[in-house]
């Protein structure tokens, strides 16, 4: 029992953290079809950003350490909106759906790259300051610890915050305008670039979230650290469905839920291997993933 | 008369070889109600996509109350005061019937990203205003009982309604209807010309419409422009319209009349 609570805390946390990721691949894809293998480096950004600022915030501001997610979001969404502006628009507009797609990881590679280049970090990782103080939560006689606390209510805040966003306000109007009938919206008035620049902004903004979140548990930044976590993240806005947002954070919640468990049952050198089986049986029962919705292509 | 609120000025576009609208000229007033006709590809369609910014004319002026929107994108094309609705319907179909309504809000939402995050005061006042009034432009077409339905589960007439009522929330000067009659039954044609009499009381617009239903244009329209290969051939009252013989030439095709070669059991 103890185990099973604990190994189901983790899962939580984990699938927090991947359901964060997975929405800004799902929101994309939703907006303009496209799948931006850049995401995951918004993580690294993300993570850089906090381990340059965090330092700050704590020495010079006396403030509490996660107060540079800030920052971190703010980096995050300019990175978003450049990588969209500078890249995929252009590509989009000439181009076709291939030349999108390749400019996505051509992008992924350049971020990548550009970061090692920067002299402050270059190729060996940073080890970031400690985020939440230590200390846990007992709860039915397992103690749990305040990170995985901390990640789990943030990450339900943030999807709570983001579905009233899109159900409820102008800017969710017109971002479900623009993934449904671009032509139609933009002659409703909706400015169709501006609403995907913000699409861009709030998925890399959660991708900093995501980010605190990570590092706090895994206290180590690299140049590639987006690349594994935004794979599975990815495999979890496909297998929830992509293009849709609750499908993205049940994704999350699965895949997180799927390795925590596979790690404490059976071994942790089987967790990913559970995981993408996972994803291959659902695929193959629902190709659109589990909240999908099949796409009818118009002529 | 005053000053029209829309006019046209010789303008053409062409496509490759094609030139479907070819020194068109036109000019609509407040309160108006204008039919634009013409057989199958004359270029009506094309006309509404240049009037809305969808296209942009290679030659000629538009101009809404004397500003120039031939260059405008067609989003500040709606902004500055033109709304249309569709050939083929196109209705949010996955989102609910008011919030179709409340997307042709959206650039008058005066409320910034953080007022929507932390549900500000002004920002619940402004969703408020939206709501009643989206509310409102539902009720004018009887779609107030299914405001929280998903715009893909109306029937057909009331798919119709429901994008007049879309557009209407623009906030438009002219309102442009690409064949607003197409597929509907004889009662939901009566009650689409209730409705557009009812908007023109109402809101005082411009109206341009396109539809091939002859007697529905025919009643209904003040001002009849007739199209035929990307030019105006006539315009005038109905009468004028029905009695010119460039507008039945046009329709019956230039000789007399062919023969229709026989099928076997024709």
């Amino acid at each position: 029992m103890t185990i099973f609570l604990s190994t189901l805390m983790v899962g939580l946390r984990l699938g927090s953290i991947y359901a964060l990721i997975a929405i800004g691949y799902t929101m994309v894809y939703g907006i303009i079809r496209m799948i931006n293998f850049a995401h995951g480096d918004f993580i690294m950004v993300g993570g850089y950003t906090l381990v340059f600022t965090m330092p700050v915030m704590t020495e010079k501001l006396g403030l509490p350490a996660w107060t540079g997610v800030v920052f971190a979001v703010i980096v995050c969404a300019i990175v978003g909106v450049l990588v969209e502006l500078l890249a995929y628009r252009p590509v989009r507009k000439k181009g076709t759906g291939m030349s999108a797609l390749i400019t996505a990881i051509a992008m992924s590679l350049i971020l990548e790259n550009l970061a090692q280049a920067i002299p402050a970090i270059g190729p060996n990782p940073k080890i970031p300051q400690v985020i939440f103080p230590a200390g846990s939560l007992t709860l039915a006689g397992v103690a749990i610890d305040m990170t995985t606390i901390y990640t789990i209510l943030v990450a339900g805040a943030m999807m709570v915050l983001l579905t009233l966003l899109v159900k409820k306000t102008s800017f969710g109007r017109a971002m479900r305008a623009v993934s449904e009938n671009k032509k139609a919206a933009v002659l409703m008035g909706v400015n169709v670039d501006r609403t995907i620049l913000l699409t861009f902004a709030i998925g890399a903004s959660l991708a900093a979230v995501a980010a605190l979140m990570y590092i706090a548990q895994y206290p180590l930044v690299f140049t590639t650290i987006g690349s594994s976590l935004g794979l599975k993240a990815f495999v979890a806005a496909v297998l929830g469905g992509i293009g849709s947002l609750p499908g993205a954070m049940l994704g999350g919640l699965i895949i997180g839920m799927a390795e925590s468990f596979t790690v404490s049952y059976i071994s942790s050198a089987m967790a990913d291997t559970f995981v993408y089986l996972i994803l291959i049986i659902v695929l193959l029962i629902r190709p659109v993933g589990i909240l999908g919705k099949n796409v009818r292509e118009k002529v | 008369m005053n000053d029209p609120i829309l006019t046209a000025e010789h303008i053409s576009i062409s496509f490759g070889g094609l030139k479907p609208v070819n020194d068109f000229s036109m000019s609509l007033h407040a309160g108006e109600l204008v039919g634009l006709i013409g057989p199958n590809g004359a270029g009506k369609t094309t006309v509404f996509n240049l009037l809305s910014g969808v296209y942009h004319p290679d030659e000629g002026e538009i101009r809404l109350v004397g500003k120039r929107i031939d260059n405008m994108p067609p989003h500040e094309v709606v902004a500055e005061g033109i709304a249309r609705t569709f050939q083929n319907i196109r209705l949010f179909k996955e989102m609910s019937v008011l919030d179709n309504v409340k997307v042709s809000m959206v650039p008058h939402a005066q409320y910034s990203f953080m007022d929507a995050t932390l549900r500000t005061p002004r920002f619940r006042r402004i969703e408020k205003e939206q709501d009643i009034r989206a509310r409102e432009l539902l009720s004018l077409f009887g779609l107030e009982n299914v405001a929280d339905e998903l715009a893909e589960n109306l029937p057909y007439g009331q798919q119709r309604k429901l994008e007049i009522a879309r557009a209407l929330g623009t906030n438009m000067k002219v309102l442009l209807l690409d064949e607003p009659a197409a597929g509907m039954n004889p009662t939901e044609t009566a009650e689409l010309r209730e409705s557009i009499d009812m908007i023109r009381e109402r809101f005082g617009i411009a109206i341009l419409l396109i539809e091939h239903d002859m007697s529905f244009v025919m009643n209904i329209c003040e001002r009849i422009m007739v199209l035929d290969f990307g030019q105006k051939i006539a315009e005038g009252t109905p009468e004028v319209i029905a009695a010119d013989p460039r507008v039945i030439a046009a329709y019956l095709g230039e000789e007399e009349t062919k023969e229709v070669p026989h099928n076997g059991n024709a």
